[in-house]
C-alpha cells in the first residue's frame, strides 16, 4: 500500500511535501489536483471522503491527510 | 426600494434606531421585520416566492434533522451488520429528502427564470424536424433575488444534509438568513455557517462599527454615482447605436462599461457590507482586486467571490468526487501517456460543469451560456499549451517570476476580461461580434477627439471626473494590493486630516454624483440577474 507521501509525490513529481503546512491554502495542490488526490486516497485506503471532508485543514499537509484517512477508516 | 435612494437611507437609519434602541434580544425580530419590509416593497406579491422557498427548506431540514436523530436512536442497539444496512437505509432516505428539496428549491428558480429559455430551446430543436413551436412562450417575472436567494437556500439544505450544520429549529430564524436585505439584491452568497450565529447573537452599540460600516457605505456610493453612473451614460449611448461609431469609441465603451460593472458591482457590495457591519454583521467578501489578477482562473477568485465558492462547493466538488468522474479518471490514467493530459482532461470535463452554470447563472439565453464557455475555453486552452508557453519562455529567457512578466500577465487577464464584458454587455452575440470587428477594421480615432462621445448627461469634463474618479479606485486598490487597511490608515491619521478625508468624500458624491432631476440612476447590473 502507497503511503500519502508516496501518492503526492505521484501526483506532483518534484515537489516536496515534506514538512509544507499550507499545501492546500496556498495552492501547492489546486482543486484539481485535490480532487484527483481524494480519488487516489479513496482507492488506496478503501475509504469515502465527503465534500465536507474537502477542507484546507485536512490537506494542508501529510499529517493532517494521514489524520483524515484514519478517522475515516475508524468510522468504517 | 433601491439601495441609491433617500428612502432606503431612511429605512436603514429607522431599523438601525429601532435595532440598538429596542432590546437586544428582539435585534433579529428587528432585521428580520425590516428585511420582510424591504422585500415587500420592493417585490410586491413575489415575496410568497421567497417564503415558499425557506418553506421548503425548513421542513427539509427538520426531516433530515429527525433522520439523524431516527438513526442515532436505534443504532445503539443493533449489531454492526445491522446498523451498517440501517445507515444505508438512513442515507437514501436523506438523499431523496435533500434532491427533492433541491428540486423544488430550483423549479422555482426554474420556472421564474430560464422557462421561455428551455422552451425556446425545445422549440428551435422541434423547428429542426418540421414540427410547430411545442412549448409556448411566458411573459416572465423576476423576483427580486430569486437567484440569490435559491442558491443559498441550496446551500443551506445541502449543507444540513452533508452535517456540515445542524438545521435550524426556527423558522423565522432561517428567514431572516434567507431574506437578510443587505444581501438579497446582488449578493453575496452568504453560507449560512458564516452568518446565522451573528444574526441571532445580540449586539451592543459600537460607535467603530458604526464609523467603520458608514465609511464603507460612503465609498460604495461614491463608486455608484461617481464612477458607475457617469459611465453608464456613454455605454448605453454607445451600445445602442454601436453601428454609428469607430473602432476606437467602441473599444472605449467596452473600457467604461468594465469600469462601470466593477464600479457597481464592487460599490454595492461595499454599501451592504458597511450597513450589515453597522448591525455588528460580518457578510462575505465579495471582491478582491480582481484586475490585479495574473490569470483567468485568479481572476474568478476575485470577481464575485462568493459565486465562485458556491460553484465550487455544490457543483466542482460534486462532479469531481462522483463515481462516474472516478472512473473517468482512471480511465485516463490507463489510457493516456501524457502526463499532460492526464491532469487535463478530468480537470476540462468537471470544470465544464461549473462555466456552464456560471454562464447559465447569469442569464437566461444563449449569449450567457457562451459568456461563461468563453472564460472556459480561454481557461483550458491555457492549461493545454501551458508546456508549449513554457517551452517559448525558456526560449525567449523570459522567467515567469519577474514584475516585468507578472504585469505582463494582469495586462492580458484584463484584456480578456475586457474583451468578456463586451460579450456580456452586447445585446446579441452577433452585435458583439460586430463591434469586436470594427475595433480592428475601423478605428476612427477622430471620434476620440471631435465631440461625437459628448452625450446628452455627459460632456468632457465628466470624462475628467470619470478619469479621477478611476485613478482614486485604483489608488485604494494598489494601497489594499499592498496589504494597507484604508479605513485603520485613515483612522490613525490627526482629526483634521481624517475628516477632511470623509468631507472630501462625501462631498465628491454631493458635487461629482450622477443623480437628481429627472435622471434615474441605473439600477444594480448583478440585481437583474
Amino acid at each position: 500500500m502507497r503511503t500519502v507521501k508516496e501518492i503526492l509525490e505521484e501526483l506532483k513529481p518534484g515537489v516536496d511535501f515534506e514538512g509544507l503546512t499550507d499545501i492546500a491554502t496556498n495552492r501547492v495542490l489546486d482543486s484539481i489536483a485535490i480532487v484527483t488526490l481524494v480519488s487516489e486516497l479513496c482507492d488506496e485506503y478503501d475509504i469515502e471522503i465527503t465534500v465536507p471532508d474537502i477542507i484546507p485543514e485536512n490537506f494542508d499537509s501529510i499529517e493532517a491527510m494521514e489524520a483524515l484517512v484514519e478517522k475515516l477508516q475508524d468510522e468504517d | 426600494m433601491s439601495y441609491t435612494t433617500i428612502a432606503f437611507l431612511g429605512f436603514v437609519l429607522i431599523t438601525g434606531i429601532l435595532y440598538y434602541v429596542l432590546p437586544k434580544k428582539i435585534q433579529w425580530v428587528i432585521l428580520l421585520i425590516a428585511s420582510l419590509v424591504f422585500f415587500v416593497l420592493t417585490s410586491g406579491w413575489k415575496t410568497i416566492l421567497m417564503i415558499a422557498a425557506t418553506a421548503i427548506i425548513y421542513v427539509a431540514g427538520i426531516l433530515l434533522s429527525r433522520a439523524n436523530d431516527k438513526f442515532e436512536f436505534q443504532k445503539k442497539d443493533l449489531e454492526k451488520e445491522q446498523r451498517k444496512a440501517l445507515k444505508a437505509k438512513t442515507a437514501q432516505k436523506k438523499k431523496a429528502i435533500v434532491v427533492i428539496a433541491v428540486l423544488l428549491t430550483l423549479g422555482i428558480l426554474l420556472a421564474a427564470k430560464y422557462s421561455n429559455f428551455f422552451g425556446s430551446v425545445v422549440n428551435s430543436v422541434a423547428a429542426l424536424f418540421g414540427a410547430t413551436a411545442i412549448v409556448p412562450m411566458f411573459k416572465l417575472f423576476m423576483p427580486l433575488g430569486i437567484s440569490y436567494y435559491t442558491l443559498m437556500s441550496i446551500s443551506y439544505i445541502v449543507d444540513v444534509y452533508r452535517g456540515v450544520i445542524s438545521a435550524e429549529k426556527n423558522p423565522f430564524k432561517l428567514l431572516l438568513f434567507v431574506c437578510y436585505f443587505p444581501h438579497i439584491v446582488e449578493g453575496p452568497f452568504d453560507r449560512y455557517k458564516d452568518l446565522s450565529q451573528q444574526l441571532s447573537t445580540p449586539h451592543t452599540f459600537e460607535y467603530d462599527a458604526v464609523k467603520n460600516g458608514g465609511i464603507r457605505m460612503i465609498w460604495g456610493f461614491f463608486k455608484k454615482f461617481v464612477i458607475a453612473d457617469r459611465a453608464a451614460i456613454a455605454v448605453n449611448a454607445i451600445f445602442a447605436a454601436s453601428g454609428d461609431f469607430g473602432g476606437s469609441a467602441i473599444l472605449l465603451s467596452v473600457i467604461l462599461y468594465t469600469f462601470q460593472i466593477y464600479a457597481e458591482f464592487s460599490g454595492c457590495m461595499d454599501i451592504v457590507s458597511g450597513i450589515s457591519e453597522m448591525f455588528g454583521v460580518k457578510i462575505a467578501q465579495n471582491f478582491a482586486r480582481p484586475f490585479f489578477s495574473g490569470s483567468i482562473n485568479e481572476f474568478w477568485r476575485r470577481w464575485h467571490i462568493t459565486l465562485g465558492l458556491w460553484l465550487k462547493e455544490y457543483v466542482f466538488y460534486p462532479v469531481s468526487i462522483s463515481k462516474h468522474f472516478k472512473n473517468l479518471n482512471k480511465w485516463v490514467r490507463a489510457h493516456v501517456k501524457s502526463e499532460h493530459l492526464v491532469s487535463f482532461l478530468p480537470a476540462a470535463y468537471s470544470l465544464f460543469f461549473v462555466w456552464f452554470c456560471n454562464g447559465m447563472w447569469h442569464g437566461a439565453s444563449g449569449k450567457y451560456v457562451f459568456y461563461g464557455l468563453y472564460y472556459y475555453v480561454l481557461m483550458m486552452l491555457g492549461q493545454l499549451m501551458k508546456p508549449v508557453s513554457d517551452k517559448a519562455l525558456n526560449g525567449l529567457h523570459i522567467k515567469r517570476e519577474t514584475k516585468g512578466y507578472h504585469l505582463f500577465e494582469i495586462l492580458r487577464t484584463d484584456v480578456i476580461v475586457c474583451l468578456g464584458m463586451l460579450i456580456f454587455r452586447a445585446p446579441t452575440l452577433s452585435q458583439a461580434g460586430t463591434m469586436l470587428k470594427t475595433v480592428f477594421i475601423n478605428p476612427n480615432f477622430t471620434q476620440l477627439f471631435n465631440g461625437t462621445l459628448n452625450f446628452e448627461g455627459i460632456g468632457p469634463w465628466d470624462y475628467v471626473v470619470l478619469a479621477a474618479g478611476a485613478a482614486v479606485l485604483l489608488l485604494v486598490s494598489i494601497l489594499e494590493e499592498r496589504g494597507h487597511d484604508i479605513r485603520a490608515d485613515i483612522d490613525k491619521a490627526p482629526i483634521p486630516a481624517r475628516w477632511a478625508v470623509y468631507l472630501c468624500l462625501i462631498f465628491s458624491i454631493v458635487i461629482f454624483g450622477i443623480y437628481g432631476g429627472d435622471y434615474a440612476n441605473p439600477s444594480f447590473i448583478y440585481g437583474d440577474f
